[in-house]
C-alpha cells in the first residue's frame, strides 16, 4: 500500500515523475530498436531505465524496421541480446538479408531462454541450414 | 430470502463514495468502483456503511473521467455476456475498443493525469490503453521529438549510441 501514501503535491505534469514501471511497460511496447533509437536518447533516467533486461526479451525486427535502421541492425540486435542478459525468449526476423550466421551462433553461444526463433523471408541458404542447427540447439538449452 | 429472488424488485444499487485530492465527493455503484483493483483489495474490510475512499493522488477532473471510463466498461461487459448468453450476434466487444480509442485520444496532460490515476487505483485494462497511447505517441520520434511532445528537459548531452 505503499502507493496511497505517496501523495503527491505537485499538480504540474512532469513526466519523470511515471512510476518506473509504467515507463518500463512503454519501453517493452516500443521495443527494443525504438528505445535505442529515440526512447533512451531522451534524458538520462529513461536511458538508465533503458537497460532494464524485461525490455528485451521479445526482439522483433519487422520489414519497414530493416528499412529504417539499415546497416545498423547487425550491431542493434547483438546489443539486444546482450541487454537482456539471457532473458531474451523470442526472436522474430522478417526480410532477412545480411549474413547472420554470426548472430544466431552468437545466441546460441549464450545463457539465454529463447523459446520462440521465427525467420521470414530469408533467403540465404546456408543461413536457413544454420537455423536448424541454432533452433535445435537453443531448445536443447531452454529445456534444461 | 425469497424476495430477492423476485425479478420485479430491483435491489437499491450499493454505492460508495469516491473523494478527490481537491474535496469532491463522486457516488459511484460499487461495481464500478471495483474496477479499481486497489479498492477492491480493501473492500471486504470496510464497514458497509463506511464505504468512502479518500484518493489523495487524484484530481476531481481526472476522477471524473477514471469513472465514465469504469462505467462503460462495467455496463458494456454487461451487454456483452448477454448477447453472448441469448447468442444473439453483438459487435459490442468492438464498439468497446472504438469507445476506448476515443476516450484516450487526449491531450498529453490529461494521458498523464490518466496513466498516474490508473497505475494508483490499479485498473489494469485502463493503465494498459494509456500506456499503449504513450508508446503510440513516441512511435517514429526523436528524441528531441519526444522531449518537446511530453515537455521533457535534456538534462545530459547523451550520445545513444555510446556504449556502457
Amino acid at each position: 500500500m505503499t502507493k496511497m501514501l505517496a501523495a503527491s503535491e505537485g499538480v504540474t505534469t512532469n513526466w519523470l515523475d511515471l512510476p518506473e514501471d509504467v515507463i518500463i511497460t512503454i519501453f517493452m511496447k516500443l521495443g527494443p530498436f525504438e528505445v535505442f533509437c529515440s526512447a533512451q536518447g531522451v534524458c538520462s533516467s529513461w536511458r538508465n531505465l533503458a537497460k532494464e533486461p524485461r525490455i528485451f526479451r521479445s526482439i522483433v525486427i519487422s520489414r519497414s524496421q530493416w528499412l529504417r535502421f539499415g546497416n545498423y541492425y547487425p550491431n542493434l540486435a547483438k546489443h539486444a541480446v546482450d541487454r537482456s542478459c539471457g532473458q531474451v525468449a523470442e526472436i522474430s526476423f522478417d526480410g532477412w538479408d545480411w549474413d547472420c550466421g554470426w548472430f544466431l551462433q552468437y545466441i546460441a553461444d549464450q545463457p539465454n531462454m529463447v523459446k520462440r526463433l521465427r525467420m521470414k523471408h530469408c533467403s540465404k541458404r546456408s543461413d536457413v541450414l544454420l537455423i536448424k542447427y541454432v533452433t535445435n540447439s537453443l531448445y536443447w538449452k531452454s529445456s534444461n | 430470502m425469497k424476495d430477492s429472488f423476485n425479478p420485479s424488485i430491483e435491489p437499491p444499487k450499493k454505492t460508495v463514495t469516491l473523494v478527490s485530492s481537491d474535496g469532491y465527493d463522486f457516488e459511484v455503484e460499487e461495481e464500478v468502483a471495483l474496477e479499481s483493483q486497489v479498492i477492491k483489495d480493501g473492500f471486504e474490510d470496510k464497514a458497509v456503511d463506511d464505504r468512502e475512499y479518500l484518493l489523495f493522488n487524484v484530481h476531481s477532473d481526472t476522477l471524473e473521467l477514471i469513472i465514465k471510463y469504469c462505467e462503460k466498461h462495467v455496463s458494456s461487459r454487461k451487454s456483452i455476456s448477454a448477447a453472448a448468453a441469448s447468442s444473439s450476434s453483438s459487435n459490442g466487444e468492438e464498439a468497446l475498443k472504438e469507445w476506448d480509442e476515443h476516450f484516450i485520444s487526449v491531450d498529453t496532460n490529461t494521458l498523464y493525469d490518466i496513466l498516474m490515476a490508473a497505475d494508483y487505483l490499479n485498473i489494469k485494462s485502463l493503465l494498459d490503453l494509456a500506456i499503449q497511447k504513450v508508446a503510440d505517441t513516441i512511435h517514429g520520434r526523436s528524441p528531441e521529438q519526444i522531449r518537446k511532445k511530453f515537455n521533457i528537459e535534456n538534462d545530459s548531452i547523451i550520445d545513444p549510441w555510446a556504449s556502457e
